[in-house]
């Protein structure tokens, strides 16, 4: 478990997933971020 | 060409990239490094001698990055539009350049506050936070107004 939370993938793929959760956000919330 | 605002482009992108390869080499690498050390009894050495000039490095180029990126977004100002007000305020075709500039600035203070008064414990800890949170950053960077030059979305 320690081993996967250490693993540079698994640091790209949380990075990765916060970026699309941020891109839906600012589509909704903010104008000009659209598409 | 526009000589300041290339200047302040190239070290802008200079600076984040010192910055954001230290943050990959103190998330990435050194902890490992640290725990194979301890086990040989040395982490000590590693902490007192590499941590120490790493977080220098860390919180010079960030500041340089940071400062250097509001004058940058200050260039890119249309006719009647403050482009650094505008990105800040997420206002129009700032707006993505903006959120990136957000989650920047949330990475420095990480840098400059949290991580220097943590143990390197807790320090490797923001690094990791701050780690996930360039992705997003270099994705508002790459999208937004100001990396895509004048054409820009």
């Amino acid at each position: 478990m320690k081993e996967a939370f250490n693993s540079p993938w698994t640091v790209l793929a949380a990075g990765v997933a916060l970026t699309l959760l941020l891109y839906a956000l600012a589509q909704r919330l903010v104008p000009h971020v659209a598409g | 060409m526009d000589w300041p605002a290339a200047l302040l482009r190239w070290f802008h992108e200079l600076a984040a990239i010192v910055w954001l390869g230290l943050h990959y080499y103190t998330d990435l690498v050194y902890p490992r490094s640290r725990a194979a050390a301890a086990a040989a009894g040395s982490a000590a050495i590693l902490d007192n001698y590499v941590a120490t000039r790493v977080g220098h490095g860390l919180r010079v180029s960030a500041i340089v990055a940071w400062v250097l990126g509001c004058g940058l977004l200050r260039t890119l100002s249309l006719p009647g539009h403050n482009a650094f007000v505008d990105a800040m305020l997420l206002r129009g075709i700032y707006a993505p350049i903006g959120i990136g500039a957000w989650i920047g600035t949330v990475m420095l203070v990480i840098t400059v506050w949290p991580m220097r008064t943590a143990n390197v414990s807790a320090a490797l800890i923001w690094a990791r936070v701050n780690t996930v949170l360039s992705v997003p950053l270099l994705f508002f960077m790459a999208f937004g107004y100001s990396h895509q030059g004048i054409v820009g979305l």
